[in-house]
This record gives structure tokens, sequence and C-alpha cells, in this order.
């Protein structure tokens, strides 16, 4: 029987499905809150009503929720191990202590403070699947994307936390429509224990006395197992109504039990949960914590959770769409506006560009007419002043070698080389200089006069040191009197170098009637304005 | 999850829709990239075309102090032959002239062709070239001040600029003769003379 069932189901984002042994309830999830609920009946006709909510819904996930008595656990410590190794003792243990069922899970509750230090895990498991498979072959048939399939109690650690309750000893309760009265006791915020009770229908008993029956059972439960060691256990009830009023005049504080009763309204209120809840059952509770807090999944296999990793491959893909078409647009938002803002500029520069030729043009036009620009003339005029300036003559150097020689009658000139060069070693075979360089005189040497003067010791009385003393003065002379940048003797009349070889004859008697020689002078000269 | 396992027609909608919304990002990106190098072109463009009248504009005053101060320079050098064409003509006539008012035993010469001129110290030719051409002589001298005065001559009278790039005088004989017509001194001089032309071969017309 379906309670709500609509011809045309309305969208939602995602949804939740709580299997529970009298019923299983689908609770639809939009815009942030629950829109619609269902109920499906736990049988063929439930099944099919299922199936044809399926078809006519959209394939949004769902998210499956089991609140059955067939949910065992086992708490067992195991070596701290890592990777494979842990996965297998896991494994090992989920098949020994659970099986013939698919749905484990396995939850790490801390690690031992003594010995080897062992993880503290408990193991989980739905033991009878046949509750949920019928269920799970609807969603993936219908192909509809399953996220997953959670255990109510292990999700009611979330709402502790929510409730924001701090006790190191907590017990929870709550009522299940369509389950029963969930316990579930928690030791510094961790799930230890929990067990699921019957309860009457709504209205037919008073249930609060039935409720604390319940309780002092499992109370003395947990003091059997030695989880309660002294301190007093805080017991959270969630109820309401009638339900709520029967608690609070039943319920006395001792020294093992403190009571907190929780209207249900109020806990949907602190959760944000939409309109007003009037009945005592929690059933919307764990539904919109669900949903709005969409844990990991706890029992689902990869394979009954294909399609939902396709929903989220599509969403990813849609969403990467989403996110280059708006990265795109971005982008090119930022181009058109620097793009607007340049077509401005450029239009200003247009208009300016266009104001300064008008104004340029008139004022140009009260110049005379030129055959070249303004700029050129001034070019031209400076290129012929820069080669006057390093115009060259030989005379004035050949008046002052003319005078040079005039202190040395004995030396008769016969040819002067002149030439002009910016490189003083020009024309040379890197010859060294026998006097060093004139000394800087400050100013700027733009090229270099080289004269290369060939002469005679005329007469000569074959005495070579007197001839080459004539020679070395003469090049003094110039270097010291005037300014000569170097003086290079070329050839000599006995080469006396080191380097060089001599070749005499002493029966040879004969004195040649002079002595050629020749001389490598070079001058710094600056240009006419220099 | 396994490639076999995945049900390509369940993405095949979504992975359409990444493509035509990569394909439309790339094009709104590129289109807009377009415009926007389009739009910085043209104001590069303008930009360069107003500083570059504006800077025009702003030198008119410059352009006619030039003008005042430098254009009748620059039309004398035109008429030297230093800016434009070389006055080769003028230079022969005054080389003659100036052997015979000289009365100098010998004198030889050959211009060559004209030839780009660079300069061995900086120069900003700018829109121009500078061009040589190359004046051997050959002269015999009664005495050397004669290569004085011939070069005096030239700088005085020839029109154009020149510079003694080398020169050789040799003693021709070793007794100083004393008549006009004697060379007591052989002198080989090589002259470059400078002509300032636009370099695009555009003739400069006043």
């Amino acid at each position: 029987m379906i309670s709500s069932l609509r011809s045309n189901f309305s969208s939602a984002r995602r949804r939740a499905l709580c299997i529970a042994s009298d019923g299983v309830s689908l609770y639809q999830w939009d815009k942030g809150s629950i829109t619609d609920a269902f109920v499906f009946d736990v049988d063929d006709v439930g099944l099919a009503n299922f199936e044809r909510y399926l078809g006519e819904t959209p394939k949004v996930p769902i998210y499956l929720m089991v609140d059955v008595v067939e949910e065992e656990y086992r708490h067992e410590n195991i070596p701290h191990l890592y990777g494979s190794d842990r996965q297998a003792v896991i494994e090992r243990k989920q098949a020994w202590f659970f099986r013939g069922t698919p749905y484990c899970h396995v939850m790490m509750q801390g690690r031992e403070a003594e010995g080897r230090r062992d993880d503290k895990l408990m193991f989980t498991a739905i033991i009878n699947p046949d509750i949920v498979i019928p269920w799970v072959r609807l969603c993936t048939q219908n192909k509809v994307a399953l996220a997953g399939i959670y255990s109510l109690p292990i999700l009611s650690a979330s709402l502790l936390a929510k409730m924001k309750v701090t006790s190191n000893d907590v017990l929870l309760v709550t009522m299940q429509g369509s389950s029963g009265l969930r316990q579930s006791f928690f030791n510094d915020r961790i799930l230890k224990m929990r067990r699921l009770a019957k309860l009457p229908r709504l209205g037919t008993v008073p249930f609060a006395p039935y409720i604390l029956r319940e309780l002092g059972k499992f109370e003395r439960y947990l003091t059997s197992v030695q989880l309660l060691k002294g301190a007093p256990l805080d017991t959270y009830i969630l109820a309401h109504g009638e339900t709520l009023d029967q608690l609070e005049q039943a319920c006395r504080n001792t020294e093992t039990v403190r009571y907190h009763l929780l209207d249900v309204a109020d806990v949907a209120r602190r959760l944000g949960i939409h309109g007003v809840l009037t009945t005592p059952f929690s059933d919307h509770i764990f539904a919109h914590l669900l949903l709005r807090t969409q844990p990991k999944n706890h029992f689902a296999s990869n394979e009954e959770r294909r399609y939902y990793t396709l929903y989220q491959t599509r969403a990813g893909l849609y969403a990467a769409s989403v996110i280059a078409l708006l990265g795109s647009a971005l982008w090119s938002w930022f181009n058109l506006i620097d793009g607007v803002s340049d077509r401005q500029l450029a239009r200003d520069a247009e208009k300016k560009a266009v104001f300064y030729q008008a104004r340029y043009d008139r004022e140009k036009g009260r110049l005379p007419p030129t055959a070249v620009s303004p700029a050129d003339i001034k070019t031209a005029v400076d290129i012929v002043d820069t080669l006057t300036q390093h115009k060259a003559a030989p005379l004035g150097r050949m008046e002052v070698l003319g005078q040079a020689l005039a202190g040395f009658p004995i030396l008769r000139l016969e040819e002067i080389q002149w030439t002009v060069s910016t490189d003083p070693q020009a024309g040379t075979g890197a010859a060294t200089p026998q006097v060093p360089p004139v000394p800087d005189t400050g100013q700027a040497t733009s090229y270099y006069e080289i004269a290369e003067i060939t002469a005679n010791v005329y007469p000569f009385d074959g005495n070579y040191r007197a001839a080459l003393d004539q020679i070395n003065r003469f090049g003094e002379v110039l270097r010291s009197k005037y300014q000569a940048h170097s003086v290079t003797a070329v050839n000599l009349p006995l080469d006396t170098r080191s380097s060089a070889q001599i070749r005499g004859d002493t029966k040879d008697v004969s004195i040649p009637e002079k002595a050629a020689f020749s001389v490598r002078v070079v001058f710094g000269a600056e240009h006419a304005n220099g | 999850m396994r490639t076999v396992d995945i049900e390509w027609p369940l993405l095949s909608a979504p992975l359409a829709a990444l493509v035509v919304a990569l394909i439309i990002s790339a094009l709104l990106v590129i289109a807009s990239g377009y415009f926007r190098d389009q739009m910085a072109g043209a104001y590069r463009l303008n930009n360069q075309k107003f500083l570059e009248v504006s800077r025009k504009y702003l030198s008119v005053d410059q352009d006619e102090l030039i003008i005042k101060e430098q254009y009748p320079r620059f039309v004398n050098l035109y008429r030297r032959g230093i800016v434009g064409e070389e006055k080769r003509l003028d230079w022969v006539e005054i080389l003659k002239n100036a052997a015979a008012t000289l009365k100098l035993p010998g004198l030889r010469y050959e211009i060559t062709s004209r030839e780009a001129y660079s300069p061995a110290f900086p120069l900003v030719t700018g829109p121009y070239q500078v061009s040589t051409s190359t004046m051997k002589l050959e002269l015999g001298l009664l005495h050397e001040n004669d290569l004085a005065s011939l070069l005096q001559d030239l700088d005085e009278k020839a029109p154009g600029i020149y510079t003694v790039k080398e020169c050789k005088l040799t003693r021709a004989q070793n007794v100083v003769a004393e008549k006009p017509d004697d060379e007591n001194v052989k002198a080989e001089c090589d002259l470059l003379w400078f002509t300032v032309s636009l370099a695009s071969g555009e003739k400069i017309n006043l």
C-alpha cells in the first residue's frame, strides 16, 4: 500500500529510502529540505509501487538507510596494519563473523592504550541481505543512482554531534514509525552498542512505561558487559506530545541515570528542518540528517553504486562544461573590456592626431619650402661639419718634421710617406716602439698622422755608433719637443737588436758614402674643433 | 569502475555538452582575444601617429629656427657640390689652373668612381649616404711648398670638401736644382672628395 502516492512525482535532487521491518519510507529532498515523503509496504505490492515510482521520477540519486534488527555488530581488535594486509585481515574477519552477506562495514574506533596498541574495530553487517536486495535491484534495473547503503545507528552519531552532546556515556533513544524503539549507546561519542525493540502501534498503549521498561533492560545489559563504569548514563530521549508528557512524569534521575527529554519538534528545528513535526517518531530527522550530510557509503558495493559513479561523472562533465563556459565568458569579458577600452583610446588618439595634424599643417604652411625636412637639413650640415673636423692634411706634420731635421744636418731626408689612420699601428707588422708613447695630454685623439721617413746619415764616416746616436736623438727630439705619439725605427744602418743578424768583413775597409735608415713617426691628432 | 561497465549512452549527452562548451569557450576566447588585439593594435598605431604629429607640431618652432640658421648653409653646401651631385669638371679645371699658376713642373691626376664611405669615426648620417671619390695626384715639385700651395688653392676654390688620405714625398735628385722647370721633389697624394646625397637615391632639388 502507498499512503501518499501521487500520479505526478515532483522532481527531487536526492532521495532517502529508509528500509525498516514494517515499511519503507522515501523522502524527497529539494532546495535544502525534504519536500515529499512516500511509504511503501514491505511486500511485492510495495516493490511494484516503488518500481513505478522510479520509472516516473527523474533519476536523481537515492541514499538507502537501513534500520532493522538484522543488523549485527562485533567489536574486535586487530594488529595495527596498513594497506592490503589490513584489508585482508578485515575481509577475513568479516567473512568469519558475517557469512553470506555482502553488506559489511567496519569502523575504526581508536587503538588500545597498551600492549601492541591494536586497532579497535567495530564490524557491522546486515545479516539478512534479502531485506535490502530487492530495493537495490529495482534501483539498478531502473538505472537510478544508488549513492550508498547506510546504517541508521551509525548515522545517529552525527545526530549526537548536531545536538552538541559532550557526555562520556550517552544513550540516545529514538522512535521510528516503521522500525520501533532504537537505543544507541555511545562512549566518548563512539557508538559501542545498539538495540532495536518493537513498539506498539501509536495510541494503543501508553509509550512511557514501555520505553522505560526497554531502557531498563538495556541499562542492565550495558552494566553486565561492563560498558558502564560508575559514571551516570546520560539518556537522551526524543519524543513529542503526549509521549513526551508521559516520559516527563515517569523519568526520575538517579545516581546512575540522568534523563534528557527532547521534543522531536525542537530537535528538528535545531537541525533546520522546515515545518513542524507532530509525531514522537524521528524518521524524518534521520532522513534529513542523511540527505543533509551525505556521509560515506557504509554497505553498498561498487557494482551497486555503479550508476551513482556514472551520475557523478555526468555531473562532473556538466560542471566542467559550465566551468569552461563561465571561465571563457569571464576571460572573454575581460578581453572585451580591454578591447573596448583600447578602442576608445584608439579613437581618442586618432582625434588628437587629426587635431595636431591640422595644427601642424597650418604652422608648417608658414615655413618656407625646403628641399628636405628641417631635421634632415640639420643632419646634412652636421655631417659636413664632422667631415670637416676630421679633415687631414700632411703639410703641418711635414713642416714639423722639417724643423726637427733642421737640427740634424747630418741626416738627409729622402722620402716621407704620410698617411692618416685611427689605428696608430696601421701599416706596420706591429713594430715595437723604441720610445714609449707620449703621456696623455687630456685631449682626445680622434685619428693619427703616420709618417714613415726614409733618410740617410750623410756624410757617413763609418762610425755606426755615432750614426745610431744621431738617429736616436732625432727620435727623442720628435718625441719630447714635437709630441710624437711614438717613434719607431724601421730600418737602421746597423741593426743591433739581438734578434737580428750582423754580418761583416774586417778585411773590407771601404766605408759607404751614406748610411740609410727609416723611421716611423706617429702623431696623435685632434679634430679641428678639438 | 571498469571501462566495460561504463554505459556510454548515459555519458554521451554530457560529453557532447562538454565538447560543445569547449568549442564555444574556445571561440569566445579566440574571438574576444582577436578583438582585444585588434583594438590594442589600432590604439598603438593611432597613438604612434599622435605622438609623431604632436612631436612634429611641437618642433615647428625648432624647424623654423633650423631653416633660418642652417638652410642657407645647406644651400651653400648644395651649390658647392658637397650636398647633392659632385662637380668633377670644376675640380679638374681648378687643378689645371693651379698647376699653371704655380708653374708646377708636372701634374698628373686620376679621379676614381664614387664609392660609399665608411668612416672610422662616429658619423650620424640619418637619411643620407656619404660617398667619396678618390683623386690621385702625381706631382713634380720644385719645392715642397708647391704642394701646400696646390692644396690651399683646392681649399679655396674647389667646390667640395676633401681630406688627404695619404701622401708620399720623394727627393727627385741629389742636387737641388734652381730652375722653375726642374723637379726636386716628387709627390704622390690621394685625396678623398666627399659628397652627401640621399640614401634613397632621390635627388635633392633646390
